[in-house]
């Protein structure tokens, strides 16, 4: 039960301005656990950096990007749509991304360009130890990303990761993405690494010579791996391709 | 008498649109307002298009944009990879390198043609007149005397289009994204970026002195 104080802290742990707050992830849907983090969406007049505070995950967006997610009909939008809950929203923009979102007839799309990633997941412990976090976290996002697509073309019926894999099957994948977003060490990448080459059936290997030569050659036709690409380019400094705030992170 | 001018717009590596534009001009003085390259399929093209244009009889004027200068830029080790992805770059790298191998500023160096980078190279800043000053970013509302490389070529000054600006002359830039895909024209400031090769809108040219637009 997410009670009046907690949305008073929330509304409070945020930092302004925001023209809305929704909830979403477990919190939302009532199953959340004792260790679960809060994430919210906050809706920003212009483009903003996600922040934490504490164990307040918060995703900033702003509306035209929140619409054009939704008419695109992206894994997030849907995320919203069915799931998230208004904390403070005296313009309804809930109800505006309800009334824009497009449903896709499937998630081939995704699936084939979370695929296409693969070779961003080829690193040596040297070069993983460069940016443990960002490859940590890139590993995590693909196979959470794939898991969500797979299991939507087969009628999941909530984001609950845990319905999630019992309805794949794949129950072994909870340790393996709570290992390597909480570790950050180069055994917990390996693994997830491993289990998203089982997963999708690629395998991680990079024929360019160099990170920015896969980035120019994804960019012909595979806009995810060349954004996430830039992302690991960036490793975590002030960055902002325009292309990089409509990715569903 | 008032020579007759057109003032193109950002192209942004749209050939089609620019070709299509270029056919549609009655024979006058054509004056480019830089961003030639970047974002769109085909800079070598638009390039290519414009040397062309260089040779003939009609004198015409290639100004700086900001995206020239990046891409200049990233050739001579100024800017980052990372740095010119983010101007929207890798659509220019990629069409004139084809497939990238390993280090990619070195392969575009050598893939580029010689002449293409000497083109960029002498783009001017600007173009003045008695009744009007083009520049690819417009003047600084705050110097608007002042043509000072890094203010009127890339500079942002969304300030200049409110008015007020206390020069007795038209302005004429592009740089500022007209998101309704038409030119914006008032307070003695008309800005010709109306999306080409971005977010898929027309190229637009001003045809002067009657102040009309073409697009394409």
């Amino acid at each position: 039960m997410f009670t009046a104080d907690k949305v008073r802290m929330v509304v409070e742990t945020v930092e302004p301005p925001f023209t809305a707050l929704l909830l979403y992830g477990s919190h939302a849907r009532g199953d959340s656990q004792e260790a679960s983090d809060i994430d919210v969406l906050q809706v920003t007049p212009t483009h903003t950096a996600p922040y934490a505070v504490g164990r307040v995950n918060i995703t900033c967006y702003t509306l035209e990007q929140l619409l054009r997610l939704a008419r695109k009909g992206g894994l997030f939008a849907r995320h919203l749509v069915e799931e998230a809950l208004p904390l403070a929203d005296p313009h309804d923009v809930l109800g505006a991304l309800k009334s824009a979102y497009v449903r896709p007839l499937d998630y081939d799309g995704v699936k084939k360009q979370v695929c296409g990633c693969a070779p961003l997941l080829d690193v040596a412990e040297a070069q993983f130890n460069e940016n443990a976090d960002g490859l940590s976290s890139l590993v995590s996002y693909l196979i959470r990303t794939y898991l969500y697509a797979t299991a939507f073309d087969r009628r999941a019926k909530s984001f609950a990761m845990g319905h999630v894999l019992d309805l794949l099957g794949q129950q072994r994948a909870s340790s393996i993405l709570s290992n390597v977003r909480s570790q950050h060490s180069i055994s917990a990448f390996a693994a997830a690494r491993t289990l998203f080459e089982e997963l999708t059936g690629t395998i991680c290997q990079r024929t360019e010579g160099s990170l920015e030569a896969f980035v120019v050659n994804a960019s012909a036709h595979n806009e995810l791996a060349m954004i996430l690409g830039l992302r690991l380019l960036a490793r975590g400094r002030p960055f902002t391709y325009d292309a990089l705030l409509d990715v569903e992170l | 008498m008032v020579e007759r001018l057109a003032f193109i717009g950002d192209i942004h590596g749209d050939s089609v649109r620019l070709s299509t534009l270029l056919g549609n001009i009655d024979s006058r003085r054509l004056v480019f307002l830089g961003d030639y390259v970047d974002h769109g399929p085909n800079s070598p093209e638009v390039v290519e298009i414009l040397m062309e244009l260089g040779n003939s009889k009609i004198n015409p004027v290639f100004l700086f944009g900001n995206h020239e200068v990046g891409l200049l830029a990233f050739l001579s080790g100024k800017l980052s990879f990372l740095e010119y992805a983010w101007m929207g770059g890798l659509s220019t790298i990629r069409s004139y390198i084809g497939k990238a191998s390993e280090d990619v500023r070195s392969e575009l160096a050598a893939a580029m043609p010689r002449s293409h980078r000497e083109f960029l190279s002498n783009c001017k800043p600007f173009f003045e007149t008695d009744q009007l000053v083009a520049s690819h970013a417009g003047i600084n509302p705050a110097c608007p005397e002042s043509r000072e490389f890094g203010e009127i070529v890339l500079g942002r000054y969304p300030s200049l289009f409110h008015g007020n600006l206390g020069l007795n002359k038209l302005v004429i830039c592009g740089h500022y994204l007209q998101t309704t895909l038409r030119p914006f024209a008032e307070n003695g400031v008309t800005c010709l970026n109306t999306g080409c090769g971005t977010i898929e809108g027309p190229v637009t040219a001003l045809l002067y002195p009657e102040m009309t637009f073409l697009q394409a």
